[in-house]
């Protein structure tokens, strides 16, 4: 065995004991973190913490309907005043500066709207309780405001294809993502990619907090075993996807 | 990133603006501008199709040099 192959292994070794130090010290950091959180959410459930959350979400549910209007306002009029910049920027593009402001304009359109879409399914998803007397206004709320949000993200396609006649895809077709994605160009394609790559990454980490807080919930407030099935279910599926797209080696 | 390029220059020359340069290219505006910006390597077969639109090689355009 050489010098050079001695020194590997003591590197290695060294490198390994480091690995298990860290483990070990992420596991108690993780097991004192756990212990504090249970520990106060045992706090608050004796001394009935929880009773005003309670009352938050009550006096929520009687406004609910205006909660909802007024949340997608918020959202809705600045995407609006985006998709509407953007318009009147296409129709006078003459710099790259100012192509790049349209670029910037339609994200921020689209990045608003999806969000708006996310937290009227939150809403609507609160005021889903079968005590709640204004249930189907709620419900009807919220098909108008996610119809409104649907639609201007179609508009915001079409702009978007107009601005590059290199993207294809019916907004309104079940293939839709996968002729978008197929039209594509390769740097286009790279930072789709890539910002899915982040996402995933930012999804695993939420999913096991998430699914800490689900058995401390099931624990502690009865929360039931429905949010720890989702949520385990759905880190199963995108480790899953994800690592079998992976071990395929190739692109398509 | 330590590939470099005149595609700015080129593009200047043809008096054809990043949009303008990407349809000819078959690509989108931010392809050009992410190229221009050197924040992407592209293609051998982008680099070539830039470089018959520019009338010059490749290597008029791009070269590659070691980060110091």
């Amino acid at each position: 065995m050489s010098n050079y192959q001695v020194g590997q292994k003591g590197n290695g070794t060294r490198a390994g004991v480091k690995t298990w130090g860290k483990m070990l010290f992420y596991i108690v950091i993780g097991g004192v973190v756990g212990g504090t959180a249970s520990m106060l959410i045992l706090i608050l459930r004796e001394t009935g913490g929880f009773t005003g959350l309670d009352g938050i979400y009550e006096e929520m549910l009687k406004w609910m309907p205006a909660v909802q209007t007024a949340a997608f306002l918020i959202l809705f009029l600045p995407s609006l005043v985006y998709y509407i910049r953007a318009a009147r920027g296409m129709k006078r593009m003459y710099s790259d500066e100012e192509d790049e402001q349209n670029d910037q304009d339609q994200g921020k359109a689209m990045l608003i709207s999806s969000t708006n879409i996310i937290v009227e399914f939150l809403l609507f998803g609160l005021a889903a309780d079968p005590d709640y007397d204004g249930m189907m206004v709620s419900v009807g709320l919220f098909f108008v405001f996610t119809i409104i949000c649907c639609i201007q993200q179609a508009l915001l396609v079409f702009q978007i294809k107009r601005r590059t006649p290199i993207m294809k895809g019916d907004p309104l077709s079940w293939n839709f993502q996968k002729e978008w994605e197929g039209s594509m160009d390769e740097a286009t394609k790279m930072i789709t990619y890539r910002s899915g790559y982040k996402a995933y990454l930012v999804v695993q980490k939420g999913q096991l907090l998430f699914s800490v807080l689900a058995v401390i919930g099931r624990m502690l407030l009865s929360t039931g075993a429905f949010p720890v099935i989702i949520s385990c279910g759905l880190w199963l599926v995108g480790n899953t996807v994800y690592t079998k797209n992976a071990m395929k080696n190739k692109l398509e | 990133m330590p590939l470099y390029n005149r595609l700015k220059e080129y593009r200047a020359k043809l008096g054809v603006n990043q949009a303008e340069m990407g349809s000819l290219a078959g690509v989108s505006r931010q392809t050009i501008s992410l190229i221009e910006r050197g924040d992407y390597s592209p293609s051998v077969t982008l680099a070539l199709k830039l470089a018959a639109i520019c009338e010059a090689t490749v290597e008029d355009i791009f070269w590659y040099e070691e980060d110091k």
